[in-house]
């Protein structure tokens, strides 16, 4: 006799469904759960001979190279502010670029302006840094060619911090509105026509019909999205602060994230422990935003929480 | 994001499986000798290098593939080049070598991700600047020791300089065979002589010359950058000429710690810090001037093209480059653009001339190689027969050079696809081998002497330093050095004095003395150790 509510009943009576589920599980535990060892590694001194596992413990040494140098607070500080900037900035692009091309009549227009907005997303970060870098090169970048012959003074973007802000936000959007819109899109098309149809009935203008219908029906679907992104909100865009902002001393106050100071001051020492560590520090501090948010959610409206 | 997330994963996982293969990588080679030995009875084929097979018949009768790492860019006919090679391996050892390059751009990167991988490579360029402490105390390298050589490569065990073998130990054992080259380290300016007649400059001899030149090019050649700096690899080059040079200081390694020694004061080892001497000031001060002059580009802080490609591509007027790169490039410059008139000066004015340490360039063997008897074998070839070092260094005969009746080198019109001593061949440059080129520059001679009466070797130069105690300090360190010690030294300040107190303050802050202290003490007990 099996026990009513033994793992083995529980096994038994929803074989089928455990199969199905089987390959997620296998891919998240070999591609996730099982690298995750490797976070020993940031309180040890890694050694080739030694491995991950042989490797001599040093405590909390690996840490200090983040905090010893000042800059900890300033690029934790960064990092959270441009990720946030990106999020509300993106989303709030995305979700009118969505809009619109679900109000548009025209297909074929509708078409070319969703490909033209969703090729950014195919060009890799090292193209774009070689885009940014012909445009605001001082001597020979296109803009200044251009203020040149307005006959107006040149601007030196590589040595002003400030600007670097909005160029950053800038380029963000560029690259991930039309990846971003489509999901928006899927969501507002899965929305019931009848809806419409009812407000067209009652006289509702589009606006009405957009404030009224398809916002609030978007609501779950931004809060997941959001919720996705918070996770990832002590991770700097790496490949976008590396290749657009490059190593310019001049301009780190205001550009530097962790994942660019790590590298930096990492690169030529190859410590992995050390790299770990810097690693785990994101990963803890993410895990307690998400956790907050979560639960901030759940305070507010039950229904959309993750879990 | 995505990217160091996927990065992160990979080593792990890599990590995971080195660990587990640690063990059998280092196993195999000893395993190895005892299957050939058994086997050694199969026919060898024809082989033109007896000397390797005096004692015991070394088994080669299995063919194999050495895989070889170099760092830089593959020049054109590079395959070409090795084709050749290859066939003369074949006939002689029954190997051939195939070639990988990790670019000049991003081989800090990709070096040491193929020992972290576990990759069963057999050769690898290495050199005290390019990861060869760091690998071998990591147990990247495969030991190396005179009982191999004897049997492996017993023509370089007999012609290897006793120091050089001596440099090579890390801890008391040696991972690489170093070059067998005196090398000078010193560097000099390459010019345009079109320009410089333009605007009637006879003659480069110090900073105060360069400094016309660069001033002419940039009032009136506005399409010329006068001078191409700002990339990792050289934006510290004027900082060498105007304040190292001078007062005979030299970098310990790692450079981008910032540390200096005196090459002259060869009892104490000193070291010193010069941000913080009035020399920097002044230095800083003067680049400030340069900069707003508009000697190199405002945008020079996020430049990735070292000086000497700029030169080469026509963007710059000026570059700054060592001795025998300059050799090269000349020749390769003279042969595309003869109406430069390119010329080349001495920029150190006879001071603070180094000889390199032989351990700059050599090549080490992978502690996972499978062919260690073969990688070692394939080595004394090259570091010991005239025909492969003429190979390897300038190309195929007839084809990218020629010689002449005395021995000198003449490079032919295909050199440029081949560049002269320009393929990462220096880990097994020879003195006795290395032959002068014709048509190179024409003061090479002069220079070389000049520097050769004044040269100076001091102890710390072999001196490694073990960053095991202070390396939060050095990850801070290494940092400020990318960032503000270079905008200081491109000039990119508004008010000098100012900005070198902040930077001086910015490296008290992460722990540079605590750094220096450390170096210092090893450094003292190293020289101690020497006495």
């Amino acid at each position: 006799m099996k026990k009513k509510n033994g793992i083995l009943y529980e096994l038994n009576k929803n074989k089928v469904k455990f199969l199905m589920i089987m390959p997620a599980v296998l891919y998240f535990f070999i591609m996730c759960y099982v690298p995750m060892t490797g976070i020993v590694l940031a309180f040890k001194n890694y050694t080739y001979t030694g491995g991950i596992f042989k490797s001599p413990w040093v405590g909390f040494n690996n840490f200090k190279f983040f905090f010893n140098s000042g800059k900890a607070f300033l690029v934790t500080k960064n990092t959270i502010l441009y990720n946030i900037a990106f999020l509300i900035i993106n989303n709030f692009l995305q979700i009118t670029v969505a809009i619109i091309l679900s109000e548009l009549a025209g297909k074929c227009f509708k078409k070319i302006s969703q490909s033209l907005m969703f090729l950014p997303y195919f060009i890799s970060w090292v193209v774009v840094g070689a885009f940014i870098y012909n445009l605001f090169n001082y001597e020979f970048g296109a803009v200044n060619t251009l203020l040149n012959s307005m006959g107006m003074e040149p601007i030196d973007v590589y040595s002003n911090p400030s600007a670097w802000k909005y160029i950053l936000v800038a380029v963000s959007a560029w690259k991930w509105v039309g990846y971003g819109s489509v999901l928006y899109l899927a969501a507002i098309l899965g929305i019931d026509s009848e809806i419409y149809e009812a407000a067209d009935i009652d006289g509702a203008n589009i606006f009405k019909k957009i404030w009224h219908i398809t916002l609030p029906s978007l609501k779950a679907t931004v809060i997941i999205l959001l919720l996705l992104s918070l996770g990832n909100i002590m991770k700097g865009d790496f490949q976008m602060f590396y290749q657009v902002v490059g190593n310019n001393g001049l301009v780190l106050d205001a550009t530097d994230v962790i994942d660019t100071y790590v590298v930096r001051s990492l690169m030529d020492l190859q410590e992995f422990g050390m790299t770990a560590a810097a690693g785990l520090y994101q990963s803890v501090l993410s895990l307690f935003i998400i956790l907050g948010a979560n639960k901030l959610i759940k305070i507010i409206d039950n229904d959309y929480a993750l879990f | 994001m995505r990217k160091v997330r996927a990065i992160c994963l990979v080593m792990a996982m890599l990590m995971l499986f080195s660990a587990i293969l640690a063990g059998c990588g280092q196993e195999k080679p000893a395993a190895g000798d005892d299957n050939k030995q058994v086997a050694s009875q199969s026919p060898t084929p024809a082989s033109n290098s007896d000397n390797s097979q005096k004692e015991e018949k070394i088994d080669i009768s299995k063919e194999v593939t050495l895989k070889m790492y170099l760092l830089g860019d593959m020049a054109k006919d590079f395959n070409l080049v090795y084709g050749e090679l290859n066939k003369m391996l074949k006939e002689d050892i029954n190997a051939t070598v195939e070639v990988s390059f990790m670019g000049w751009g991003d081989y800090t990167q990709k070096y040491p991700l193929v020992f972290a991988s576990g990759d069963d490579f057999d050769l690898i360029y290495t050199a005290n600047w390019a990861f060869y402490n760091s690998q071998a105390t990591k147990g990247g390298f495969l030991e190396i020791t005179k009982d191999m050589l004897k049997k492996y490569a017993p023509r370089t065990y007999e012609s290897m300089y006793e120091e050089a073998w001596e440099q090579a130990k890390v801890n008391g054992k040696v991972y690489m065979l170093p070059m067998n080259y005196k090398e000078l380290n010193a560097y000099v300016y390459m010019v345009r002589g079109d320009l410089m007649a333009k605007y009637g400059i006879s003659e480069i001899k110090n900073q105060d010359d360069f400094e016309k030149y660069l001033d002419a090019v940039a009032k009136n050649e506005k399409h010329l950058i006068p001078l191409d700096i700002g990339s990792d690899m050289d934006f510290d080059t004027l900082l060498r000429f105007e304040v190292l040079a001078p007062q005979n200081l030299d970098y310990l390694e790692p450079q981008q710690l910032n540390h200096f020694f005196n090459l002259a004061d060869k009892s104490s080892g000193k070291i010193v810090n010069i941000i913080e001497t009035p020399e920097f000031l002044e230095f800083a001060k003067k680049m400030k001037e340069w900069k707003d002059k508009g000697y190199w580009s405002k945008s020079a802080l996020v430049n990735k093209v070292s000086s000497k490609e700029s030169f080469i591509n026509g963007k710059s007027a000026s570059a700054i480059m060592n001795l025998s790169t300059a050799n090269g490039t000349y020749t390769s410059v003279v042969a595309s653009h003869p109406e430069w008139d390119v010329k080349v000066f001495d920029g150190m004015n006879g001071k603070g001339i180094p000889i390199k340490p032989y351990i700059q360039n050599g090549m080490g063997i992978n502690a996972n190689s499978k062919n260690p008897e073969r990688a070692l074998m394939f080595l004394d070839l090259v570091k010991n027969e005239q025909r492969y070092a003429d190979l390897v260094t300038y190309g195929i005969k007839g084809v990218h050079y020629d010689l002449t009746p005395e021995g000198y080198v003449v490079p032919l019109e295909n050199s440029a696809n081949y560049p002269i001593d320009g393929n990462c061949n220096w880990g097994w440059r020879d003195d006795r081998l290395f032959r002068q080129v014709q048509g190179g520059i024409p003061n090479y001679n002069e220079i070389r002497s000049n520097w050769e009466k004044v040269a100076l070797t001091h102890p710390v130069q072999n001196f490694t330093f073990d960053d095991s105690k202070v390396k939060n300090e050095v990850a801070t360190v290494t940092n400020l050095w990318k960032t503000d010690f270079k905008v200081v030294v491109l000039g990119f300040t508004n008010d000098p004095e100012a900005e070198v107190a902040k930077l001086i303050e910015k490296y008290k802050t992460a722990g540079n003395d605590a750094i220096i202290a450390e170096q210092q003490a090893q450094i003292d007990a190293y020289l101690n150790s020497l006495k």
